[in-house]
């Protein structure tokens, strides 16, 4: 099972994906039975939400270090036997905008957006597109970062003080509990 | 090159080891003016060149100099097995590099090598420079984006963070060091353009 977290999706925690990754949304999606009632609330505090998030973080660290070693060798292995793709221009490039498309749906599934905006450009350097199509999408692409950089930048931020409201669902599961 | 993350106010050394990174970083090629498409041999001597070649190692030396005299990374500390540990580090990169960048202009037709301007004027061949970074001749003469270039800065710099403390093995460093290095091949490529006329002028000789 631990094996086909690591391949399939690194997912430690199939509640946490199934309720959308938000610990309030976890929490109270588990104070509802199927029918929509209220059933014994699971006793989740925000110690055990921050356990599963850093054992995730820590799993795909761990997947993307294995994935780094074995690419060194491969794109070592590889790059000597590149004259003989020198006929197939077009199909390198497909397929390696192709590759680059399926892992930026798997970086935006893993909330990795650094890397997704970097699959992106390798989708569009490596597309089959005429130059001046090409250097266009890349300026938007750029310009698009950007934005979105500085809108993250300038965003407001909830003060430490409102952030402490999440998670710990003792008050909220008293209060169902005797109701 | 990578990884200038913060630079501290430099000692005399630094300064000059600094300069001869830069010395080291114009691409000697870059001399050569008529377009004779290279074969895949050739492709292999000038990728090798430029990571064995005397003058890649002078820059190695260099920048790991720099990377010592900044202790970055403060994990690796200092000394001579740390400066042994950069220097390693450096080839391992300059070799990932090169396999990269040779890898990609032989299979996609790229000509690795800068051709310097035919017009005259700082800007325009500052231009030229710039447009010789992105953009890249094909084989057949044409001109192209230079993936070659793109895919191996920044493939190299990603795949390089490996074994540096996980504090700096992210996606969003790699991104930067990527975009230093092409920021360093521009200068490079500047070097190349002007490099023969400062000697002209300087030296007084062609």
């Amino acid at each position: 099972m631990y094996v086909q977290n690591l391949l399939f999706g690194m997912h430690i925690s199939l509640r946490h994906e199934a309720h959308g990754g938000s610990p309030a949304t976890w929490s109270n999606a588990s104070l509802l039975n199927a029918n929509g009632g209220k059933r014994a609330p699971a006793k989740l505090s925000r110690k055990v939400y921050e356990a599963a998030v850093s054992e995730r973080e820590t799993m795909i660290q761990m997947v993307t270090r294995i994935i780094k070693l074995v690419s060194i060798p491969v794109l070592l292995i590889a790059s000597i036997f590149a004259r003989y793709a020198a006929g197939y221009e077009f199909l390198v490039n497909l397929a390696i905008c192709l590759g680059a498309v399926v892992l930026v749906q798997r970086a935006v599934q893993l909330k990795r957006y650094y890397w997704a905006a970097g699959f992106v450009l390798v989708a569009a350097v490596f597309s089959p597109l005429s130059l001046v199509v090409k250097i266009f999408l890349l300026m938007g692409l750029t310009c698009t970062a950007t934005f979105v950089t500085l809108f993250a930048a300038f965003r407001t931020h909830p003060s430490p003080a409102d952030q402490n409201n999440w998670g710990d669902s003792n008050e909220e599961t008293a209060n169902l509990t005797s109701a | 090159m990578k990884k200038p993350l913060t630079l501290p106010r430099h000692s005399r050394p630094a300064k000059a080891t600094l300069i001869l990174a830069c010395l080291a970083a114009i691409p000697v090629a870059g001399v050569a003016q008529t377009f004779v498409p290279l074969n895949v041999t050739d492709k292999f001597y000038y990728h090798a060149k430029r990571t064995v070649g005397p003058t890649a190692i002078l820059g190695v030396a260099a920048y790991a100099a720099i990377l010592q005299e900044a202790d970055a990374p403060q994990e690796w500390k200092q000394g001579g097995a740390a400066y042994g540990r950069r220097v390693g580090s450096m080839v391992a990169w300059a070799g990932i590099h090169s396999a990269l960048a040779f890898g990609l202009d032989s299979a996609l037709h790229q000509d690795p090598r800068y051709f310097r301007s035919s017009d005259t004027g700082f800007w325009r061949r500052s231009v030229h420079a710039l447009r010789g970074t992105i953009l890249t001749r094909t084989d057949s003469g044409g001109e192209t984006l230079s993936t070659w270039r793109l895919g191996s800065d920044y493939g190299s710099a990603v795949l390089s963070n490996l074994w540096y403390p996980s504090r700096l093995n992210t996606a969003r460093l790699g991104f930067i060091q990527g975009s230093v290095t092409v920021g360093l091949d521009l200068m490079g490529n500047l070097g190349a353009e002007f490099w023969p006329d400062i000697k002209a002028k300087v030296f007084r000789r062609k």
